[in-house]
């Protein structure tokens, strides 16, 4: 939560909050870091993974990554409370079997796995067009919760997307004078 | 012991009774207002309306401790959302019992279910109010359209209703404020269907949405368009019963609103013929109180007050207070839903909307009014609600694992859909019915409900037809995909939270409870205006109707009360 109070203080006193590289520093100086923040669901080293499979999936670019929004501690906290006991259970399992699957095919130690790595997961393991299994069926679970999470983000929420808290009226426009072709964040 | 004493006592502060309580109060009688539940007050109580996802733990999501508790109330799917759970009960706190699955959705505090309603309004006609004599089904209303009309007009100037003129005999104007607009797809659809389905309508949902000006109340003023409605309106955009007619009951100085009091008997009085009394008792504290009044309007909502009538029970009414027709608790119907189709639209791709519309479209039934609309299949009608949208991500998001192109891509919007989903009208049947369980008692030591009721014949085979014509009117607007749905696992009674009819309205008192002013045929002091005095469901949102046949009957209990007459 120290990252949303800080750009909440930044909002008041720069009076708008604007995706400047100084904000993404900010943002990155309090996202989440395993080694100190204890996760609730996910072991270290499933926590661990997701963080950088995730920036693989929502990478930094002008914007920021998955992980700068703290979308890891999100899908930790989600999944301890919100979803019901079958699919804890499954999840649980999906988690060994993917961490079981990274250790055999690239490393035993999972701080040492490079993006590479990550990107060759999804190409060869999330499958889109055909059978699927447990594996595939958790890493394109990650990618939905993933994208959902980043979305519903505060930062995200109010300064990427379009934001219109108070429309005070209903129209249909163009869409690129509307939002710029962007979603609406609400 | 009696407390104290009034003119009139109201059992409910829901949609129908903050309609009694200010018209009572207005008409000068002294009101006590009775509610189970804590008090809501307008704005200051409605924690979540300007939160944002991000505001919220887990993003909003229903958590798995809310849909534990609210197990019942969870198969809606929306009420359990922590936007507006608070405004739903605990289902472990308040059980029911179910020989069929029946989906009660309670709302226990000041302003009831006004504060969540739906906000469609439409009127009922002589369609409606015919149809049980002309086919011979259970038994005529005692009322028609001309009777209640200006009523309608009554609660509609106050509350305010937008919509649109269309002159339908079967689904008379209002007394409208200005449409909410269609999106570009919504007109698309509605020019496209005129056009190739011989002049079929669809119009603006009809809502009581203020979209223009301001309203009386508690500084009601004009939809912002947040479509966050369910979680009480900042604005009092739309209507409740905490923003408009509690503050104009409370205004009169002639109205005194008890919170956390939960009435379970009315006490008739052998000598006067009349009730004299309710019997309270205090959520919290479990004290008992009477009070005594010489009108007693029942608004808790339909099985609340049925209930209330059954454990009425005296050496004049063995079976519950009115109950010689043994009707009591029986004629339970809903509207059933959850039947239609969706498709995808492949135009407007550069189109956009602003502001979140608080309803969408409305198509009004076009079923058995007469020549080539009638069915052979079925008797009665059904209207759809709809809407179209655009989805919230581009669909090239499926074929991208990861990388700057899936994230440019996830803020964009998707191509548009569009769905309707039918409501249709559930016939009488006696067969389906509540009744009280005195072995399961709750933690006031009050008898729970039962529920054995679904859907008959008529409502499976009007389904088929609501599929069948959601389906060919997006074909006629040449829309793709089109899917077409009917959820049977969600058809049971009461998903649709219009249960009504259980204390029905009617000419003879040995076939129904009340007369056509809403009184107790056989104890005239008592009124029930909440859905239970409904006749047959029609296939209208009936909260309007509700509405305005409580303001008729609270005026004509305050005319006879004046006269000396009650």
């Amino acid at each position: 939560m120290k990252r949303r109070d800080a750009l909440k203080n930044i909002g008041l006193t720069a009076g708008l909050i604007i995706a400047t590289p100084s904000v993404i520093s900010l943002l990155n100086s309090c996202n989440t870091n395993p080694n100190n923040w204890n996760p609730t669901f996910l072991n270290k080293d499933q926590a661990s993974m997701l963080m950088n499979l995730i920036d693989v999936i929502i990478p930094k670019t002008d914007t920021p990554s998955a992980s700068e929004v703290n979308v890891v501690e999100f899908l930790d906290k989600y999944y301890k409370e919100i979803l019901d006991d079958t699919r804890q259970k499954w999840l649980k399992e999906a988690y060994v079997s993917l961490l079981n699957l990274i250790k055999s095919n690239y490393s035993d130690t999972v701080n040492d796995l490079t993006e590479e790595n990550y990107k060759d997961l999804l190409d060869n393991h999330m499958i889109t067009n055909g059978e699927s299994n447990d594996i595939s069926d958790l890493l394109k679970n990650i990618k939905s919760d993933t994208i959902w999470a980043y979305k519903i983000s505060e930062f995200v929420g109010e300064n990427v997307l379009a934001y219109d808290p108070i429309p005070g009226a209903a129209y249909c426009g163009d869409l690129e004078e509307l939002t710029g072709g962007k979603s609406w964040s609400l | 012991m009696i407390d104290q004493k009034y003119d009139a006592i109201v059992i409910g502060t829901g949609i129908t009774g903050g309609w009694a309580a200010k018209e009572l109060c207005e008409n000068g009688l002294k009101t006590l207002v009775l509610e189970r539940g804590r008090m809501i007050k307008h704005v200051e109580d409605y924690p979540t309306a300007n939160l944002d996802p991000w505001d919220m733990p887990n993003g909003g999501r229903i958590t798995k401790e809310i849909k534990e508790r609210k197990y019942k109330q969870h198969r809606t799917g929306y009420v359990t959302d922590p936007v507006c759970e608070h405004f739903f009960v605990d289902d472990i706190k308040h059980p029911y019992n179910e020989v069929r699955r029946f989906d009660w959705i309670r709302g226990y505090h000041v302003g009831g279910k006004s504060l969540t309603w739906g906000r469609h309004s439409y009127r009922l006609s002589d369609l409606d109010f015919k149809a049980n004599k002309k086919e011979g089904v259970a038994v005529d209303w005692p009322v028609r359209y001309n009777d209640i009309a200006p009523w309608y007009s009554h609660v509609e100037k106050y509350i305010g209703v937008s919509g649109e003129k269309l002159g339908l005999p079967q689904l008379p104007d209002s007394e409208f404020l200005k449409p909410l607009p269609l999106n570009c797809a919504e007109e698309d659809f509605r020019v496209s269907v005129a056009k190739n389905m011989n002049g079929r309508v669809i119009t603006a949902g009809r809502v009581a949405h203020i979209t223009e000006g301001t309203k009386p109340g508690l500084g009601r003023s004009t939809c912002q368009y947040r479509n966050r409605c369910m979680r009480g309106c900042p604005y009092g955009a739309y209507f409740s019963s905490n923003s408009s007619t509690l503050p104009a009951a409370d205004t009169t100085g002639n109205m005194t609103l008890r919170p956390h009091s939960i009435v379970h008997k009315i006490i008739y009085d052998e000598k006067t013929k009349s009730a004299s009394e309710v019997e309270v008792i205090d959520a919290e504290t479990k004290q008992k109180h009477k009070f005594k009044a010489k009108i007693i309007f029942l608004c808790a909502s339909t099985v609340p007050s049925t209930s209330i009538l059954m454990q009425s029970t005296s050496k004049r009414f063995p079976n519950g207070l009115g109950n010689d027709s043994g009707e009591l608790g029986h004629n339970m119907m809903d509207h059933h839903f959850v039947v239609g189709a969706s498709a995808q639209i492949e135009n407007f791709k550069d189109k956009y909307y602003k502001g979140r519309k608080p309803a969408g479209i409305y198509i009004p039934r076009f079923r058995n009014i007469g020549g080539d609309s009638d069915s052979k299949n079925f008797i009665r009608g059904y209207g759809y609600q709809g809407g179209a949208w655009r989805n919230n991500m581009s669909e090239v998001v499926a074929e991208l694992k990861y990388g700057p192109k899936l994230k440019e891509e996830i803020l964009k919007p998707g191509g548009w859909r569009i769905g309707v989903t039918g409501f249709g009208e559930t016939l009488p049947d006696h067969s389906n019915k509540m009744y009280l369980d005195y072995d399961k008692l709750d933690e006031w030591g009050l008898p729970t409900v039962t529920f054995d009721a679904d859907f008959g014949e008529n409502e499976l085979a009007m389904r088929k037809d609501m599929k069948d014509q959601a389906v060919k009117m997006l074909e006629a607007a040449g829309y793709k995909n089109i899917v077409g749905y009917d959820s049977i696992e969600s058809r049971s009674m009461g998903l649709g939270i219009h249960e009504m009819g259980t204390a029905r309205m009617g000419h003879d008192p040995k076939t129904s409870v009340l007369n056509k002013y809403n009184q107790i045929h056989t104890c005239k002091n008592v009124f029930v205006t909440d859905g239970s005095f409904m006749t047959s469901s029609a296939c209208q949102n009936p909260s309007l109707t509700y509405m305005a046949f409580t303001a008729r009957a609270a005026n004509y209990a305050a005319e006879q009360f004046k006269n000396g007459n009650l």
